[in-house]
């Protein structure tokens, strides 16, 4: 199987710091996949060093099956790294403009098709300056769009959007993965829109690779159980490390079917319960629970 | 792929106007209006001072003043934004996965040279167009025989000084990423050749003047002048070697750029 990208031991420093250690990734075609990451983690150097805006410090990739990384290859892949990248004097159609004669593309109609798809025929011809940040972001969208990538990299597409913008840019990237067959590897910080968007993801702390896997593998078989019960000191003794108070009871992280088990212990020791509910663990869940481990175990 | 990133520069220099007039089209407007002002002052004031004039010497002393030190204050800006204006707007992660590293900055530099050049000339023909309101004025007009090579050779030493300070803008821009450090620091080498310039003189004929740029675009200048039929002009044997040096000169600051610029990290622009 072709992939997207496939990384090899692909590591980043500056200096003393480790911006990324060896990190074995591969991002198959064909679908949305998540990187996702406190700030720092090394993200946006993986997606630099993918678009050859840095030089790897160790390891390699393979982007679209290619070693050899040069302009022919990455013009089949469009991006929007970090804030949008506009020149405040250009318009919007003249930055679309721009971009296809740096990128050699000609296809008549292209600029007026992706602006429509973006949202921004209205705004064609206001300078990006007067752009508010949501426009802006749907611009280097548009940019990233034009010259039909066979790979797009966005990273936090949604800032700046407002909610009906970030269900259109949802709708947008679901549509051109599932309808045009691009492949997506999309970086951001709002995980219950990742959890909603892409079909696999990989997590990345202190520059390593935490977790790895489709994201319905992750959130399943994993939760939490809330038991309101008293009283709440002895019912935390016999649960155990993996209990936390909260509000008139405990929350216990454990799968679900060891939730019978303990709801007989507790009542065995004398705990009174008065309910029990289960709560399946989000993506949100996973990552905290992910990187707080993580971050234990490299304190 | 030069000629791709060469069109897109193009492109964009072209819709940045305001930028694109003060950089690289004020001074010809600006030599033109003044020439017209300074011919009917002195017109009005002192009377003909020569009783004919001379349209085309005119021209080529227009051609001259791009090589002054204020018109390279204006060139020196429109380089930076040339050059830096990646790093001043945080665009190279826009366009670098376009385009080549090398070929976006040969693009840049054979941009550089195209408006300087179109500037030279647009300040070559202001100046003839305030000799010919001249020869309108006296009513007598007098022109060089085969002037060609004389203006050929004017024009490509003012081009000349224009690309050494464009290359070392954009040396300067590259590595130190910044916009005002790509006007500032080559505004104060200019002003550290002037100084230096100053305690010399051309007349003395020392080959190692043709190293400094002022001196080697005045040679040229002058050998155009002989060219033209002057037969006053000074310096002219340090034309060839003023040429070399600053060919090599731009060569060098160049290279530098470029090579630094493949090796630089833009983990942030």
């Amino acid at each position: 199987m072709t992939h997207a990208l496939e990384t090899t031991g692909l590591g980043k420093s500056y200096g003393a710091v480790t911006a990324l250690s060896a990190l074995d990734l591969s991002i198959p075609k064909g679908m949305v996949y998540g990187v996702l990451g406190p700030n720092g983690a090394g993200k946006s150097t993986l997606l630099r060093m993918v678009l050859g805006l840095v030089t790897p410090s160790r390891g390699g990739f393979r982007l679209l099956g290619e070693t050899n990384i040069n302009a022919t290859v990455l013009r089949r892949v469009g991006a929007m790294i970090e804030a949008p990248s506009l020149y405040p004097f250009l318009t919007a159609r003249d930055m679309l403009r721009m971009a296809a004669r740096m990128s050699g593309f000609r296809e008549a109609g292209r600029e007026e098709a992706v602006l429509a798809r973006v949202g921004l025929t209205d705004a064609a011809d206001r300078k990006a300056r007067t752009f508010s940040m949501g426009m802006r972001q749907r611009l280097a969208l548009g940019a990233a769009l034009l010259a039909r990538p066979e790979l797009l990299i966005l990273d936090e597409p949604t800032n700046g959007l407002d909610p009906a913008g970030i269900q259109e840019m949802r709708t947008l990237v679901r549509e051109l993965v599932d309808q045009d067959g691009v492949t997506i590897i999309l970086s951001s910080h709002l995980l219950d829109e990742v959890e909603k968007v892409c079909d696999r993801v990989a997590i990345l702390n202190h520059g390593k690779l935490i977790a790895e896997g489709r994201v319905a593998d992750l959130v399943s078989g994993r939760g939490a159980i809330f038991i309101a019960a008293t009283p709440i000191a002895k019912a935390l003794a016999i649960a155990g490390p993996r209990a936390r108070a909260q509000g008139d009871g405990i929350r216990v992280d454990i799968a679900r079917e060891e939730a019978p088990a303990l709801i007989r212990a507790l009542s065995a020791g004398g705990v009174d319960v008065f309910e029990a509910r289960w709560a399946n663990q989000s993506l949100e869940d996973v990552f905290l629970s992910s990187t707080a481990a993580s971050g234990a175990g490299a304190s | 792929m030069i000629g791709q990133a060469f069109r897109a520069e193009l492109f964009k220099l072209w819709r940045n106007r305001w930028s694109l007039f003060w950089a690289f089209g004020f001074m010809p407007v600006f030599g033109l209006v003044a020439g017209l002002i300074e011919e009917t002052s002195v017109r009005a004031y002192v009377g003909d001072l020569l009783p004919y004039a001379n349209p085309l010497r005119y021209g080529y002393a227009g051609l001259g003043t791009t090589q002054s030190s204020l018109f390279q204050v204006f060139a020196i800006v429109g380089a930076a934004i040339l050059f830096a204006g990646e790093y001043r707007w945080e665009t190279w992660r826009a366009i670098l996965p376009r385009t080549d590293r090398t070929a976006i900055m040969i693009a840049k530099l054979l941009l550089f040279a195209l408006a300087a050049s179109v500037s030279i000339l647009a300040s070559g023909v202001g100046r003839f167009l305030v000799g010919l309101y001249d020869a309108m004025l006296t009513g007598q007009a007098d022109a060089p025989s085969d002037p060609w090579l004389g203006l050929l050779t004017g024009f490509g030493g003012a081009l000349l000084q224009l690309m050494l300070t464009g290359a070392l803008v954009m040396a300067v821009a590259v590595l130190s990423r910044s916009l005002m450090a790509a006007i500032v620091a080559p505004l104060v080498i200019l002003v550290a050749i002037d100084l230096t310039a100053i305690r010399f003189r051309i007349e003395t004929g020392e080959l190692w003047l043709a190293a400094l740029p002022n001196f080697a675009g005045r040679a040229i200048h002058e050998s155009g002048l002989l060219l033209l039929g002057e037969p006053d002009a000074i310096g002219v044997h340090l034309a060839i070697p003023g040429a070399i040096a600053m060919m090599l000169w731009t060569a060098v600051l160049a290279i530098v750029a470029i090579v630094a610029f493949q090796r630089q990290d833009l983990s942030r622009e």
